[in-house]
């Protein structure tokens, strides 16, 4: 269930957010990324247009892959333990840690996807 | 009580009144603007040779509609909310018992002859609720008004506009888009801003329509292969789809209820809400249709500008429940996959020449069935069913075939057998501003200038 209330009196009455997943920020900061991931895809679109459209274009499996790996991070905050979100300030060194594991999922991933379409395109050179 | 107590009661129940009746009057007169845009778009898209017959034909679905929803459209929205489950069909022969009480109270206002639809002091605000709803029932006929261009006979298309915008439509509200509707009662139904209730319907119906129509004359060729049929005048069709982004912003402020005696606003069903989330959300779902539309058909202008309206469509049924987050992602997948709806639909020979199908039926779809995955556990009454994923599916099956579909294709497989839906191949060769209103040309200034005997003259 997304709504973050349990019985009509509690929405009827609410005072605050109403909107589905308002007792979710992790998953509100999850789809902003997901926003922002989509608009820098526009973005690219629009100014390399000939990477995305002519015959060098990107492969949108790559693209799909990029978007993908991009969310790994906040779908890993998505599963932070409780523990982990309500650390605040009295948290310890350790926990308050950069966690880097997501960003190394997503660098290889990308890696990965990028490597792909340079592939792909020694193959097309090949090919001409 | 003391008296200055009682006058200002008296003075804030007419304030409130007042401003609930300026709402929705204001709110309906820029609804009337979608029209405006209506006209300029279907005028726009057909060539020149059709742009006055199809911009008049436009314009009287303002007449068919507005008079049959005084007729018997506004009492059907009224009448029809608790049949065939919570109870009958509504009208003057109905003795009220305890159990339809409450909602043939409406009833008794919504007759033609009801004094409620008078100047009448008692009442400012039935009025106001009906001026809303006409535009509305307008707004769901001009959908259907703009992929039957060209071919289509004037007869036909007006009795078609009739029973779309002044029946099955209103069914569809009366069910999904009412506080009594059994849609809402048995499965918690939510379309705020009419995605299916408007959208999906008149889509569907359009697409009924379409199949018994068959596509103008040079649109497939002898293989089957599509066409293209440009527009006339790009230009004005997007300065019109500009204006139906406008009117669309009064179109959902006017789904707000907000009555005498409210503290806060509410949707139609009850629910609490804020006219700012509305305000947000659509400019939100506008942004980003246009931007999907523009990556998935590269930047083609036409798909593009219909783009922010599938954005605005497939958000419009949670958009009283969505964080404009959410909104970002349900309306950049609708308005990035709907060319190819249109596509498909054109693949399948079908001419749907402004992708009224693609963008109101498919987008409509989307946005129900958005609100069930991304916006369920709501109750919005006592004793009501929360917001679910079936709680979405069966009503908006239930209207896309039933009140939909099968009204537009039946209906129009009559007219066809009775030669009233299509017009003779000749006259659609010389055009139908000559053949249905005897006018040689919208453009007589350009025609002289491409007659060369007469280009020298003053």
């Amino acid at each position: 269930m997304t709504s973050p209330f349990k019985t009509y009196a509690e929405f009827s009455g609410a005072e605050g957010g109403i909107y589905a997943f308002a007792n979710n920020p992790s998953i509100i900061m999850a789809l902003l990324g997901i926003s922002v991931l989509l608009f820098l895809y526009f973005l690219l679109f629009t100014c390399a247009p000939k990477m995305m459209n002519g015959a060098n274009r990107v492969p949108p499996t790559a693209i799909g892959l990029l978007i993908g790996v991009g969310l790994v991070p906040i779908l890993t905050a998505l599963y932070a333990t409780p523990a982990d979100a309500i650390a605040g300030p009295n948290a310890t060194m350790e926990s308050q840690s950069w966690n880097g594991m997501p960003w190394l999922l997503t660098l290889t991933a990308g890696g990965v996807a990028w490597h792909g379409w340079r592939k792909g395109q020694r193959r097309r050179r090949s090919r001409r | 009580m003391p008296p200055e107590v009682q006058e200002l009661q008296g003075t804030v129940s007419a304030l409130g009144t007042f401003v609930s009746e300026s709402f929705y009057y204001y709110a309906s007169v820029f609804m009337l603007i979608i029209h405006v845009g209506f006209l300029a778009y279907e005028g726009g898209v057909s060539r020149a040779k059709n742009v006055l017959a199809t911009m008049v034909k436009n314009l009287i679905t303002l007449a068919t509609v507005g008079l049959t929803f005084f007729f018997f459209g506004w009492w059907v929205y009224n009448a029809f909310p608790l049949w065939p489950v919570n109870g009958p069909i509504m009208g003057p022969w109905t003795t009220p018992t305890e159990a339809i009480k409450a909602a043939f109270a409406y009833v008794e206002t919504a007759y033609p002859w009801s004094p409620n639809l008078g100047p009448n002091t008692a009442d400012s605000l039935t009025g106001v609720f009906w001026f809303a709803f006409a535009l509305f029932a307008m707004t769901t006929a001009s959908i259907l008004s703009g992929a039957l261009i060209e071919r289509v006979k004037l007869g036909g298309y007006f009795i078609l506009s009739i029973i779309l915008g002044s029946f099955t439509w209103v069914v569809g509200a009366a069910w999904g888009w009412n506080a009594f509707g059994w849609f809402l009662t048995q499965f918690g139904y939510h379309d705020f801003g009419c995605s299916a209730v408007v959208h999906a319907i008149s889509g569907f119906f359009t697409l009924g329509v379409l199949i018994n129509l068959g596509p103008r004359i040079g649109k497939f060729d002898e293989n089957g292969r599509p066409r293209a049929i440009l527009p006339h005048n790009l230009p004005l069709t997007m300065v019109g789809l500009m204006l139906i982004f406008v009117g669309f912003y009064a179109f959902l402020a006017a789904c707000v209820i907000f009555l005498p005696g409210y503290q806060g606003i509410t949707s139609i069903y009850g629910s609490p809400m804020t006219l700012a989330s509305i305000g947000v959300n659509t400019t939100i779902a506008l942004a980003t249709g246009l931007m999907g539309a523009y990556i998935s058909t590269k930047a083609d202008p036409f798909y593009t500008i219909s783009g922010g309206l599938a954005g605005i469509i497939s958000v419009s049924a949670g958009m009283d429940l969505y964080h404009p987050v959410l909104v970002i992602p349900i309306a950049f997948f609708a308005a990035f996959t709907f060319p190819y709806v249109a596509n498909f639909i054109e693949k399948l020979k079908i001419d749907d020449a402004v992708g009224a199908f693609a963008v109101h039926g498919y987008c409509g779809v989307v946005g129900t069935v958005a609100v069930g995955l991304f916006a369920t556990g709501y109750i919005q009454a006592d004793g009501v069913p929360a917001t679910s994923f079936i709680g979405q599916l069966v009503p908006l099956l239930i209207m896309i075939i039933f009140l939909g579909f099968l009204p537009g294709y039946g209906v129009s497989l009559v007219l066809k057998q009775l030669g009233l839906l299509r017009i003779p191949d000749e006259e659609e060769i010389q055009g139908l501003d000559l053949s249905d209103l005897g006018v040689e040309t919208a453009y007589p200034e350009y025609s002289l200038t491409m007659r060369p005997d007469l280009r020298s003259q003053p």
